[in-house]
């Protein structure tokens, strides 16, 4: 696919070469208002791309296609507000709001095609925002203007997701533009590997992957191991439920991940590198083909990249499917082609790894944070965060909080900041938990929220950062009934090869099972921690080792919530359908007959303007009913 | 903290239940271990084949100054300084709960009888999903079919507790030498009755010998409708190659002295398949060192 833009594709022989091409694309036609519009997964599945053609059809009826630039952006973060367009405007083109302040930057949520005409008319022409169409934050149900003032963007510290809202990922030229490369071209031009490693090892980067293990030292480690043939890898095979950074990052800005693996490479000496995506992610697929390509004909992959000595080429391979696969050595079985279970890793994959050669596997996260330590250098990237954990971290926050999406944010910033300032907090009033880290993390629960977000930090409290899932939870969560859901994912999702996580996860998740029907019993909580501590310790992997997580949580902080449940047979949250009755008030019945309509398996019997009857044996506890019913006459008990 | 082996030629010293030993650098933890007379117990290891670390039993805990961590010591190399701990009883509780959960898998099979009997492994919690079942996962007949045999026949399918062996026997890659039901510590595979069925539907009429196909015997034709516990060349191999299996015997891991005799038994053979000509003797010389031991 060739970029939209008219610049060239020449081969980029040296490192001038690629300043002429930067300087050339920040000419006078970049002083255009744009118009940044959302095409990530999220945006595209609730309609952006028929919003894209609208404002394509609209510019032209207008004859503003050459006055106007549309870009289709990646991932912007906010995808429940989707589709996003954010109007970016040069000084003399800003438009006022209302009140009459002036704004260059205007953001509209859930933009529909309809609406596209009279946005390209108020913002273009007659330069003013459309105050109905704004953002309104949930909190105080104020309208915002701008991106930046919105609460969920107003406390990220956006660093790795910075060119997402405003590079198209289809053209290298936009990456180019903005500084894209350059973090390369200071490598090879200048750079030798070890002072490279010793950079990423200073700037205190962490494995975004989970792991946490220092980067700098994992490549020192690979480049000082024997053997000539060394192979770079990408893992992009982000498989947690609710989580997609990795997605974004690679859709959005894939050339800030192969920059980030170009020079990896050069500090390690490899030559070949791989990035494993699975297949579930169609459009990170497609837009790393891309990039790669495009990259390729510009000849910063290939041989002798701008020049230097240094040849290294890409191969996107796409994964099966199996969530174990983003385990390393599992991804590597994978990638050799051999059914993707892990193995034992005493001796260290940066010794033998792909193919029993040296090899050094880092996540999408810690790629694209490459560029970013060469270019602003390491002592910035040290700057922020705390002391084990250094830079930024894309969390995808969702839960119960009133604004979800991807947030990047800080190391060191506490986990209540999150889910208060960025979130804007739990509609029902308080947080009851949160969850960090994916299936296999751990629930922290409310009076530790304050507690800072960092590797170390995470782990003491029993959960783990992950690849950055971060689910917020409320009075209306049975912890039971979570630690149920995540035991079910990952016995679906063990590889079945070790005893202890294959054996271990049936048996917790059968016993889980029964404690949710109210048909456990307490000494079960003896053996889900005996089982859990045995799987912890002696797992395979660390799918298995840290399976046991959303359990051992649950029990140590929501131990009450388990006893409740055996021995009152009472589900606090009301989640536990076994356990839950509904019943009609008859005072507050008005016999409208609404829930007798609504209730799928005819349990509630009543003639119009009479107090139904609800029949608990072929109720089947949905709470159709309950939802459907205007005047709180049924409650759940 | 794990030091990587570099050759393992540098003699070390490391601490086995309070006992310093000398072992050589990169050995692994469990050789050196059982060399020493500690008892570890193993059911998915087997000298000669790929680690696995698959049951986990023989998980023990080395520690070096503050640092301690469970590892499996049938793929762990060793290094200097390093203290082992191979049957306190943190690393026996964690042993009999993998009897446990063997044990409600496979209730019926002696080894597992044998090891719950050792460890005072009395009931087990864990769920019978298939009372019939009796594989314990342990791999050796994949890894024996893809590391000795070299048929790469079987393998595993599906994931979690629907993990499985597939035996694809009507695929051309089984050459019916029973390997994988000799190594099998549980009897899971039923090599006579049921896997000779399929293998004799597989090749119709001119069906070679098995032991022609193992490399045992120049080509030859089986007359006796794979019924081998009828056939006189099936038990004078079977008796020759005694304790080891025959194919073992094929890929030059045993007994040159055997072959031989094996060689100059095919003058007994009826005439030759003709798809399986002579030459095929020679080839037994597949690189494994040692003979297979006692599970």
């Amino acid at each position: 696919m060739e970029p939209r833009n008219e610049a060239t594709m020449q081969v980029l022989t040296n490192v001038a070469d690629l300043d002429a091409l930067r300087a050339s694309l920040t000419g006078p036609q970049d002083d255009r208002p744009v118009v940044a519009l959302c095409a990530g997964t999220g945006c595209r599945a609730s309609g952006c791309m028929k919003v894209a053609e609208q404002f394509e059809k609209d510019l032209d009826d207008m004859g503003l296609t050459d006055k106007v630039r549309v870009v289709h952006t990646g991932c912007h973060g906010f995808c429940e507000q989707g589709p996003l367009v954010v109007f970016r405007l040069g000084k003399d083109q800003a438009v006022a709001d209302a009140d009459g302040n002036e704004h260059t930057n205007v953001f509209y949520p859930h933009v529909k095609p309809t609406r596209v005409r009279k946005l390209i008319e108020a913002t273009i022409e007659q330069r003013h925002t459309v105050d109905q169409w704004l953002y309104r934050e949930p909190k105080h149900n104020e309208s915002v203007v701008a991106e930046q003032d919105i609460p969920f963007y107003k406390h990220q510290h956006r660093l790795v997701f910075d060119l997402n809202g405003q590079i198209d990922p289809t053209d290298i030229h936009d990456y180019i533009a903005k500084g894209g490369y350059q973090a390369l071209a200071k490598v090879l031009g200048e750079q030798d590997p070890e002072g490279v490693i010793d950079q990423v090892t200073k700037s205190g980067l962490r494995g975004r992957g989970g792991g946490g293990f220092p980067t700098g030292k994992k490549w020192a480690e690979c480049r000082s191991a024997p053997g000539s043939l060394k192979y770079v890898m990408c893992n992009a095979d982000e498989g947690d439920p609710g989580a997609f950074m990795d997605r974004s990052v690679l859709e959005g800005n894939p050339h800030q991940v192969i920059e980030g693996m170009i020079i990896g490479s050069f500090a390690i000496d490899a030559h070949e590198g791989y990035i494993y995506v699975r297949d579930e992610y169609p459009l990170a697929v497609l837009h790393a083909t891309i990039a790669l390509e495009q990259a390729e004909k510009l000849g910063l992959l290939g041989d002798h990249i701008l020049g230097s000595g240094h040849s290294f080429r890409i191969k996107v391979v796409r994964g099966g499917g199996a969530f174990v696969c983003g385990e390393s050595t599992a991804l590597m079985a994978s990638l050799e082609g051999k059914m993707g279970e892990p193995r034992a890793k005493y001796v260290h994959t940066a010794r033998e790894g792909l193919w029993g050669q040296p090899s050094n596997l880092n996540n999408v996260e810690t790629w694209a944070n490459i560029p970013l330590i060469i270019n602003q250098g390491w002592e910035a990237f040290a700057d922020l965060g705390t002391e084990g954990s250094k830079g930024t971290k894309i969390f995808s926050l969702v839960g119960k909080v009133q604004s979800t999406g991807l947030v990047e944010i800080p190391m060191g910033m506490s986990l209540r900041e999150i889910v208060e300032d960025i979130g804007g907090g739990v509609a029902t009033g308080t947080v009851k938990a949160v969850q960090t880290g994916g299936p296999s993390g751990g629930c922290i629960p409310e009076p530790l929220l304050d507690m800072p977000v960092d590797f170390d930090e995470l782990t003491r409290v029993g959960s783990m950062m992950g690849s950055g899932g971060l689910i917020v939870m409320d009075r209306t969560t049975c912890m039971v009934d979570v630690a149920r859901y995540f035991v079910e994912f990952l016995k679906g999702e063990s590889c079945g090869k070790c005893v202890p996580c294959r054996s271990g996860l049936g048996l917790m998740h059968e016993i889980l099972e029964r404690i949710c029907h109210g048909e456990g019993k307490l000494e079960d909580l003896d053996t889900l921690e005996e089982v859990g501590q045995w799987m912890s310790k002696t797992s395979l992997c660390a799918l298995g080792t840290s399976a046991p997580n959303p359990v051992l949580s649950t029990l140590k902080y929501f131990r009450n919530e388990y006893e409740a449940h055996i021995t009152e047979h009472r589900c606090p949250a009301g989640v536990c359908q076994a356990l839950i009755t509904y019943r009609v008030v008859a005072e507050n019945c008005t016999g409208c007959g609404l829930c007798v309509r609504v209730c799928p398996t005819q349990a509630l019997k009543g003639a119009p303007k009479e107090v139904p009857t609800l029949d608990p044996d072929t109720c089947i506890r949905c709470g159709a009913c309950m939802e459907a019913c205007r005047f709180d006459a049924i409650v759940r008990e | 903290m794990i030091k990587n082996p570099t050759t393992p030629s540098d003699t070390i010293t490391i601490t086995l239940d309070g006992q310093p030993i000398t072992a050589k650098k990169g050995e692994i933890l469990l050789d050196v271990a059982r060399r020493n007379g500690a008892f570890i117990p193993t059911l998915c290891h087997l000298d000669g084949l790929t680690p696995y670390g698959a049951c986990r039993l023989c998980t023990v805990k080395v520690k070096h100054g503050s640092w301690s961590k469970f590892v499996t010591s049938c793929n762990y190399p060793i290094w200097d300084g390093l203290e082992v701990e191979t049957a306190t009883d943190e690393v026996n509780q964690n042993r009999k709960l993998v009897i446990e959960a063997l044990l409600s898998r496979a209730p019926k099979a002696p080894v597992l009888q044998n090891l719950a009997k050792t460890y005072g492994v009395t009931t087990t919690r864990f769920p019978n999903l298939d009372p019939a079942e009796k594989c314990i996962l342990c791999g050796l007949c994949v890894r024996v079919c893809d590391d000795v045999v070299g048929a790469h026949a079987i393998g595993f399918v599906g994931r979690g507790q629907d993990r499985r062996v597939g035996i694809h026997i009507n695929d051309a890659a089984c050459i019916g030498c029973g390997a994988c039901s000799y190594v099998c510590p549980t009897d899971a595979i039923d090599m006579e009755s049921v896997t000779v069925g399929h293998f004799r539907d597989r090749w119709g009429e001119d069906r070679p010998c098995r032991y022609s196909l193992m490399g045992l015997l120049p080509g030859s034709v089986c007359h006796n409708n794979y019924e081998c516990w009828r056939c006189e060349t099936d038990q004078t191999i079977m008796d020759l190659c005694q304790p080891v299996h025959p194919v073992f015997v094929a890929r030059g891991i045993d007994n040159a002295g055997v072959r031989s005799v094996i060689r100059k038994m095919s003058v007994m053979i009826p005439p030759d398949h003709e798809d399986c000509d002579d030459g095929s003797t020679d080839e037994a010389t597949a690189g494994q060192q040692s003979p297979p031991s006692d599970t």
